[in-house]
């Protein structure tokens, strides 16, 4: 890419178009580029012909003209008017193609915090956005030529989805999901189709069972979310095929032999909560977590363990994750468990949390299980309930 | 030399307590280029931090920073204030015909409310963490150990206040002290120009005020309002702050445009084609710019709706600026056009205001400003259009009134030499980035990625020339007032009011009452070599 490149619109201003829709964007890019062009070697030269013409030298004065022309005024009101109403039309229907995503997409859950994003794909695999010595599998991987959506989350401040190569950008809004699809191809690296901005984006991943070729494309944050704002870029990386992605991820989401994170997480249950925690029953000793699989999605209500008053919440993955980390932050309401268990015999109104399970946090089983784990753990839960719908 | 406004009066007190709107003009002269000295040096050190891809000359939280204060100071504490507070202050009551205006001790007080702001603004440097961007999106800006920003905002709020007193001075004036025989039509484009930004001040500003007392009241109370921690929604607040800072870039742009209207038609000595075409073109442009805020949000998750709502509306506004431009081209046509130093920033005026308004409709256009947003393309457009256009206009105003102000002539070499540096410094720096943002370089950026450097290393190196036609102008302008020749009432051949009166005009504006005529016809001048100046033939006859 030279400067005398980017004289002549997008092949030379934007990076190559590696998506489906950026041929259309480009294609409007250029569009309103050349009237610009245009109008800009207009005005100029117009200006500067008059500056030269009539320029204050001996024996020239200004000669009259008319200081109005309704006519002239009209025309030059009218004319910029009529030749922006393709460009505002063209810009319009190329946003909804960008915002409203087919129906079939491939979906992965895209989680933005400070300062990295993290990829949750269907599988279950969970990968951050840089390679680490402990995290050798990074990134977003994406199949070849299909649909894909990601689902845009952040938890605490506004991050911004960039990845210039699609022309693909949308804000992670704490608070609420937002979205973003795209549809890149593969192109073979040796091809020489191929295409590489930047030049230094990687072609091939190696792993230690072998080597992936994939097209990167940088992802970028691009609403600021401070001090490490300017390192919070990614790739993303396009495979040869949905079976080597697929490879990849299940290598990258050593799920020990397992298939699926809700078998990951049985064995963790079964391991590190399944003595206290039973499915049903009674006469146990801690909250028996089948009520969670039954009522999954459901609103219930809870006592909030701050103000001691009723709460509605949904029964899912953040209430789970918070009772499990914070038990005494949500508590449930008496007749939500069976009557007569021991550790609920002196409630008033909610379950306090046992002191074992208070001590969960910062305890050895808690590092054991990690954040990863719980994941599992809850995915767990809620395929109890949709095993037994089946 | 005879009596005027600078030696009307001496001592510290005569300036501090001072009602006199042309001395009150100075000083905020004086404020406003201080802060956009201060601020421009951040944004060299901006640029020799991104000379090369990694942390070089200052760490992240440094450059974040100064990065915000740059852009905080900038807008607030220089470019709103600086064409009406400085050159508005000084030239609008004399350009009316007016003794002063209309409310002189609400217009000390605007100044002081600055000082307030601005040492508020400032002062919360020290306090720590502020730095969200001059924008303050929550809900980072609410984040803890951001105290700063409680300052920060309280004294946007304060200078807001000093806008609010400084458009309300300036509506009354017009409405109440026009003298007999200037009618509304009568007014040179300047008023027109400052006029319409009064009503925006008046009118906007309250919004940005309640915005910023909502964000201290959740930072300090804990009233979940826009941070979804505590029920809030962050795109709120952006409504809110843009619903304030959309119009406000038209205060910021509007005076400039007035400004170039009365520099092309004095040095072109030639009747401005279409006033009224660009008198209503300021109104409409006031008008339009209340609804067009959501543009830069877009990317927000806005429905697309709304979104095609707000790109129609854009558009709209950008008819009557182009109206401008023509309108000026038409000016020249079969003028006598001297390139005298103000008249070369009206040039540069419109070949960079040209850029930069064209390639607003990238970003108007919905499917390329989703590319385009937060990149670097959006920072060089908003530059080309404040810093090439107000800033570029400002400077042709202050060269244009220095000897009215100061009664004296600065040296017309270097004016030109400084005016060439600067356009040439100022479309290396910023039309490199126009390119660095098409290719997906994200603004706000600390580090950056490899493939961006060589046109880093231009942009920087553009920063530098641009920095050095600016230390030059600011020389030359300080030389010229202990060394520079007396300037005559009229050196331009200028035919709005203010050349009536003496240079540096009197206490009282006027010692005997100007009469007044069309501000742009130029036959009753002509050019007198005994005293550089321009004067009226009828009145050398007599």
């Amino acid at each position: 890419m030279s400067l005398w490149d980017a004289l002549f619109g997008s092949e030379g201003q934007l990076p190559p178009k590696l998506s489906t829709t950026a041929a259309e964007v480009d294609w409007l890019y250029d569009y309103i580029y050349w009237w610009c062009v245009f109008f800009f070697i207009l005005i100029v030269a117009v200006m500067a012909y008059f500056m030269w013409r009539y320029r204050r030298r001996p024996g020239h004065s200004a000669q009259p003209s008319p200081s109005h022309h309704l006519g002239i005024e009209l025309i030059w009101s009218v004319i910029p008017t009529i030749l922006i109403i393709p460009i505002f039309y063209w810009g319009f229907t190329g946003f909804v193609a960008l915002q409203q995503a087919p129906a079939d997409c491939y979906k992965i859950e895209v989680e933005a915090y400070q300062w990295s994003w993290k990829f949750r794909y269907p599988t279950g695999a969970n990968l951050g956005n840089k390679e680490t010595p402990d995290a050798p599998y990074f990134g977003l991987h994406v199949p070849p030529g299909r649909n894909v959506q990601v689902i845009l989350s952040s938890d605490n401040v506004l991050h911004s989805f960039y990845v210039p190569n699609f022309r693909v950008k949308n804000d992670v809004v704490p608070g609420r999901y937002t979205s973003a699809w795209f549809n890149a191809p593969y192109v073979d690296p040796d091809s020489p189709e191929f295409e590489n901005w930047p030049p230094e984006a990687p072609t091939r991943l190696e792993t230690k069972n072998g080597i992936y070729k994939v097209n990167a494309h940088r992802l970028f944050c691009t609403e600021y979310c401070g001090t490490g704002h300017s390192t919070m870029d990614s790739w993303v990386f396009v495979h040869e095929s949905e079976e080597k992605l697929q490879q990849y991820l299940k290598e990258a989401n050593d799920l020990w032999g397992k298939e699926t994170l809700a078998e990951v997480g049985a064995e963790l249950y079964a391991k590190n909560c399944a003595s206290c925690h039973l499915k049903a029953g009674q006469g146990v000793v801690a909250p028996i977590f089948g009520r969670l699989s039954d009522n999954w999605g459901k609103e219930i209500t809870v006592i909030d363990g701050a103000s001691n008053q009723p709460v509605k919440v949904t029964v899912g993955r953040d209430y789970v994750l918070q009772s499990i980390q914070d038990p005494g932050s949500q508590l449930a309401l008496k007749d939500y468990n069976d009557q007569g268990t021991p550790w609920a015999n002196n409630m008033q109104q909610g379950l306090y949390p046992t002191l074992e399970a208070e001590s969960y946090k910062g305890t050895e089983k808690q590092q054991f299980v990690g954040k990863n784990g719980l994941d599992a753990i809850v995915a767990f839960i809620e395929s109890v309930n949709k095993q037994e719908d089946k | 030399m005879k009596d005027n406004y600078l030696t009307h009066s001496r001592g510290f007190l005569s300036w501090a307590l001072t009602l006199d709107h042309k001395r009150i003009g100075l000083m905020y002269l004086v404020a406003v280029l201080s802060s956009f000295l201060v601020a421009g040096i951040m944004a060299l050190m901006i640029r020799a931090e991104h000379l090369a891809p990694g942390a070089d000359l200052v760490d992240a939280d440094t450059y974040n920073r100064l990065m915000t204060l740059h852009g905080a100071i900038m807008v607030f504490l220089f470019i709103i204030p600086s064409i009406p507070g400085a050159l508005g202050n000084f030239v609008l009551p004399i350009m009316l015909g007016a003794k002063d205006v209309a409310f002189p001790k609400l217009n000390l007080c605007s100044f002081y409310l600055w000082i307030v702001g601005a040492l508020l603004a400032v002062g919360s440097i020290a306090a720590g963490g502020v730095d969200g961007g001059w924008t303050f999106y929550t809900p980072y800006s609410l984040q803890d150990g951001r105290i700063g920003v409680i300052g920060m905002t309280m004294g946007v709020f304060i200078l807001g206040f000093s806008s609010i007193f400084t458009g309300l001075n300036f509506v009354v004036t017009i409405h109440r002290l026009r003298p007999p025989g200037m009618t509304w039509f009568r007014m040179p484009l300047f008023l027109w120009g400052i006029y319409a930004t009064a009503i925006l001040q008046i009118l906007a500003t309250p919004v940005i005020g309640i915005t910023m007392l909502l964000l201290i009241a959740e930072r300090v109370m804990g009233i979940g309002i826009f941070d979804p921690a505590l029920g809030g929604d962050p795109v709120l607040f952006q409504h809110f702050f843009w619903f304030y800072s959309h119009p406000a870039v038209y205060i910021m742009i509007l005076p400039g445009l007035a400004i170039i209207s009365e520099l092309i038609a004095t040095f072109s000595h030639k009747h401005i084609f279409g006033y009224s075409f660009i008198a209503f073109s300021s109104v409409a442009i006031a008008v339009f710019s209340f609804l067009v805020w959501g543009h830069h949000m877009f990317t927000s998750g806005m429905s697309p709706l709304a979104a095609m709502i707000f790109s129609a509306l854009t558009y709209s506004v950008s008819i009557p600026t182009a109206v401008k431009i023509f309108n000026w081209l038409a000016t020249m046509y079969k003028g006598s056009i001297s390139f005298q130093t103000p008249m070369l920033y009206a040039l540069a005026f419109i070949f960079l205001f040209t850029i930069g308004g064209l390639t607003g409709i990238f970003l108007g256009s919905l499917s390329t400003d989703v590319h385009l947003h937060d990149t670097y393309f959006v920072v060089a457009h908003f530059h080309y259009v404040m810093m090439g256009g107000t800033v570029i206009a400002m400077l042709g105003g202050l060269h244009y009134w220095w000897p009215k102000m100061t009664g004296r002539m600065y040296s017309e070499f270097w004016g030109r030499i400084g005016c060439l540096l600067v356009f040439v410094g100022f479309n290396l720096t910023f039309f490199s980035q126009f390119l660095l943002g098409s290719l997906g370089m994200p603004r706000r950026y600390h580090t950056y990625a490899a493939e961006f450097q060589s046109i880093h290393v231009a942009s920087s190196i553009g920063s530098f020339t641009l920095a050095a036609g600016l230390f030059i102008t600011l020389f030359y302008l300080v030389h010229s007032l202990f060394r520079g020749a007396i300037a005559p009432a009229n050196p331009w051949g200028g035919a709005t009011l203010e050349w009536h009166c003496t240079s540096p005009p009197p206490h009282d504006n006027f010692s005997v009452a100007p009469t007044v005529g069309d501000p742009y016809d130029y036959s009753d001048l002509s050019y007198d070599p005994a005293t550089g100046g321009w004067v009226s033939k009828a009145g050398a006859k007599a």
